[in-house]
């Protein structure tokens, strides 16, 4: 069956930049623990929280097709719209300068300095240094896999967003394994911004396609929708931005 | 803290940081659920729900930047 774009597009992209937040967090943690402790442990921690998580979802995922489409798209609309409106007043609360902006490298050192204050590295497999990798991958993995299934299951659009979670995954852990750094440079609030803003219109969608709401423009209310977040994200950036600065001055 | 406590925890503090936030969008899709049907045409119901999230997220925003 050919893709739908106008579904399928921003599935695809909403599934990427999310799910490469999520990888870009897990990667700083695995790094952080190779560096400190020993790779071999880290690795292997990571690679058994991926497996863990695959289990997980051949386990569950199948359970999906049971539920109705219409209490799926409710459901999963409503998880959508929590999710991505959390992402997206955050991102405005971060561009604005209200809240501090999160720093992978800053991360990347307190997490280092806390596995070195632990007792000597085994020369096998290193306990803590498996632990604390495999919890970073499982936590960050079922973010990417609520991600995946909240953007996809709703629509009949989890390949889109399974092929927009590994293309993230494939690109983070390439650079991962070439730089061997946390990478810091990456504008995650830009990017937390953009998914937030894509998966609160998918949310809002999902939710009056679940009620029977009969959307003006059909699925064109999506683009419609993306860009009513996206204008008013920036301009509640800028408003915030510029009514702060001036309390400053009068201050 | 073992992993799966913590991962719950994670995936809690995916949907809900600010909970007086999260609490009126909870409200309002209530609204959109039991109201919005009875009072609007269906054309009508969408965009009204789109705007109130706004309206939320908007009125939010500027009490959380005070």
């Amino acid at each position: 069956m050919p893709l739908n774009w106008t579904h399928s597009a921003p599935a695809i992209l909403a599934a990427f930049l999310a799910s490469f937040v999520e990888f870009v967090e897990a990667l700083t943690i695995v790094l952080a623990v190779a560096v400190t402790r020993n790779w071999r442990s880290s690795l292997t921690g990571a690679a058994s929280g991926a497996l863990t998580l695959a289990i997980l979802v051949l386990l569950l995922g199948p359970s999906l097709s049971s539920v109705p489409i219409t209490i799926l798209q409710v459901v999963i609309g409503i998880l959508l719209l929590f999710f991505g409106t959390r992402w997206l007043r955050k991102a405005i609360l971060r561009g604005a300068g209200v809240i501090g902006l999160h720093d992978e490298e800053a991360i990347f050192v307190r997490q280092t300095e806390k596995l070195r204050s632990f007792s000597d590295v085994s020369s096998g497999i290193d306990g803590l240094a498996f632990i604390t990798s495999f919890k970073a991958v499982l936590i960050e993995g079922l973010e990417v896999v609520f991600i995946v299934v909240a953007v996809g299951a709703a629509g009949n659009l989890l390949v889109p967003a399974s092929i927009g979670a590994l293309a993230a995954g494939l690109t983070v852990v390439t650079i991962g394994a070439l730089v061997h750094r946390p990478l810091a440079r990456v504008p995650e609030n830009l990017l937390k911004l953009a998914v937030g803003v894509l998966l609160s219109a998918f949310g809002v969608f999902w939710i009056g396609e679940g009620l029977g709401y009969a959307w003006p423009g059909g699925d064109w209310a999506i683009v419609a929708m993306i860009a009513g977040f996206l204008v008013t994200a920036l301009l509640m950036t800028q408003l915030i931005r510029r009514r702060n600065a001036q309390i400053l001055v009068r201050s | 803290m073992n992993p799966f406590r913590s991962a719950w925890r994670e995936i809690v503090g995916l949907f809900v940081e600010d909970w007086r936030f999260a609490l009126v969008i909870a409200v309002w899709v209530l609204v959109a659920i039991f109201v919005l049907p009875r009072l609007l045409p269906a054309v009508w119901r969408g965009p009204v729900f789109f705007f109130g999230v706004l309206g939320i997220i908007i009125d939010n925003l500027l009490r959380s930047s005070r």
